[in-house]
């Protein structure tokens, strides 16, 4: 026997598997065979779940503006510089969505796209319209497209939006109407899918854009009226909810099943989590999209709490002397790695 | 602490508490059958199915590395009860046993590993496959070429092509 040469591919998926994602596409350029075994689907399916999200930093000092980091191994939140980007003085991050940002610039107008993992970026053409809101839906396990949507323009009931899609590489014009909802109910609270984005709305409704046709689909009632912090996240390919009552201080999680039925998943109350002394503050931000678990930023910290086992499955936490220049979570993404998010600006 | 072979004192007891196996280059081991059954499914398997009187062969382990497994196997069912990595019965003492045995060269380290897939020893697999990971992820592409005997079967026209995509993750 005499090195790596001679051992089965599936033994080599086997140690691959457990490379850190910058090595593993590295060692795509070691041979043909390697660069296959690596594009497979199986390995990828393989890796571990990417965690990361979007910071800001509070006050005066060096990190003030958007910073982009991971949720590392070992309980340490490894900070990302996104000075490739150069436009991230001149332009703001207005939203990101599955490991991707979007900036924007107002005077000139311009969008762009960026991702931090692969330090790649792009501008994207001028849309017609003035923009009042920007959306950017990509999901890195359904399709390497993403799309930007800008809100021209409000009706009562819809709203004028232009359409930006990486296929195409163009802007479409198009109209949303919400099915028996005013637009003043609509949230900035949304997760996108399964080739949907679901919004929330008040006073107690979600409703499904489909990306395809860029069409509203029937509004789904939520299970109880709805609490400032309600989020909506996925876990396979159903759709969750959860927010905690303002009366009682429960945290519930629910799932959508058949027939658009809400199935109460978790019910407990929040100083029972075991958060510490800020718990008051505990709030869930995203789902985990395979195992039951959610993930909440409690006081500086960031908790992966399972939510079928009650307790907490994970903690990380900025570096001790980063804690005086409070980071502010802004937005966290946790989603299984893909080639489609190393390709998508490529 | 589940000790195996001579705790039931009749030595009919103990000739059934152990297991004979018969290692590729046809070396003879003969080793506590509860020990390697609680740890290796193909040869829980064999001895459900009746091999339990006469040698199991095992036609690709050759028998060096059968040693290590079978120690690996003993030592993992004495101190940890088989118990896997997230348990709480696994110790200092069975890390520090871990991290010594892959200290082993690289071309043991690639028979462990085909041994314990076809021993079917899941805790041996991983720790032997994180171990070359370990060894992988500093390394270059032409390092790893070299470390691992890997031919290099792209035209120069296909390999820059596969570095401009992939450019984010080699500096």
């Amino acid at each position: 026997m005499e090195g790596a040469s001679h051992i089965g591919d599936d033994m080599l998926a086997e140690i691959l598997a457990k490379l850190p994602l910058k090595p593993l596409f590295r060692f795509k350029c070691v041979s043909k065979s390697w660069r296959g075994l690596i594009s497979e689907n199986h390995l990828r399916r393989r890796l571990p779940l990417l965690t990361s999200g979007v910071f800001y930093c509070s006050g005066p000092g060096p990190h003030n503006g958007p910073r982009y980091a991971f949720a590392s191994d070992d309980g340490g939140l490894e900070e990302c510089d996104l000075d490739f980007f150069p436009f991230l003085r001149s332009s703001t991050l207005v939203d990101s969505c599955n490991g991707l940002l979007l900036f924007y610039a107002a005077h000139p107008a311009a969008f762009y796209v960026a991702n931090p993992i692969t330090r790649r970026w792009r501008a994207l053409p001028r849309p017609q319209g003035r923009t009042r809101l920007s959306i950017l839906a990509f999901d890195p396990s359904a399709s390497p497209d993403y799309k930007v949507i800008c809100f021209t323009g409000w009706r009562p009931r819809g709203a004028d939006i232009e359409t930006f899609s990486s296929e195409t590489g163009e802007w479409a014009p198009g109209e949303l109407n919400w099915p028996g909802v005013e637009t003043d109910a609509m949230l900035a609270t949304m997760h996108c899918f399964g080739g949907a984005l679901y919004i929330l709305a008040h006073s107690g409704c979600v409703i499904p854009v489909d990306l395809a046709t860029m069409e509203c689909r029937a509004a789904i009632g939520l299970p109880e009226p709805m609490s400032p912090d309600g989020r909506l996240g996925n876990r396979g390919g159903s759709l969750y909810y959860s927010h905690t009552s303002d009366h009682d201080h429960e945290l519930k999680i629910w799932t959508l099943g058949q027939n658009c039925t809400w199935v109460m998943r978790c019910s407990v109350s929040v100083s029972e989590l075991g958060l510490g002394l800020d718990s008051d503050r505990a709030q869930v931000l995203a789902f985990d999209p395979e195992r039951g678990v959610v993930y909440m930023w409690v006081g500086g910290k960031l908790v992966g709490f399972d939510y079928e086992r009650r307790g907490v499955f994970k903690e990380w936490e900025f570096e001790k002397e980063r804690e005086r220049e409070r980071p502010h979570l802004i937005q966290i993404w946790v989603f299984p790695f893909s080639n489609y998010l190393s390709n998508c600006l490529s | 602490m589940a000790t195996t072979g001579a705790s039931d004192g009749a030595s009919a007891a103990k000739k059934e508490g152990l297991v004979t196996l018969m290692s590729g280059d046809g070396e003879i081991f003969e080793v506590e059958a509860a020990a390697v059954a609680a740890l290796s499914v193909t040869i829980r398997h064999a001895i459900e199915e009746g091999f339990g009187d006469r040698p199991i062969p095992l036609p690709i382990v050759g028998a060096r590395a059968l040693a290590l497994a079978v120690e690996y196997c003993r030592k993992h069912h004495s101190l940890g009860g088989g118990a896997g990595e997230d348990s709480a019965a696994y110790d200092d003492e069975l890390r520090a046993f871990d991290h010594n045995l892959a200290k082993v060269d690289r071309d043991t380290l690639f028979d462990l590993i085909e041994a314990a897939n076809y021993l079917e020893i899941e805790g041996l697999l991983n720790l032997m496959c994180r171990t070359v990971a370990e060894m992988m992820k500093g390394k270059s592409v032409e390092e790893l070429r070299r470390t691992f005997d890997v031919s290099n079967d792209y035209t120069p026209e296909e390999e820059e092509e596969v570095r401009r995509e992939v450019s984010w993750a080699l500096d």
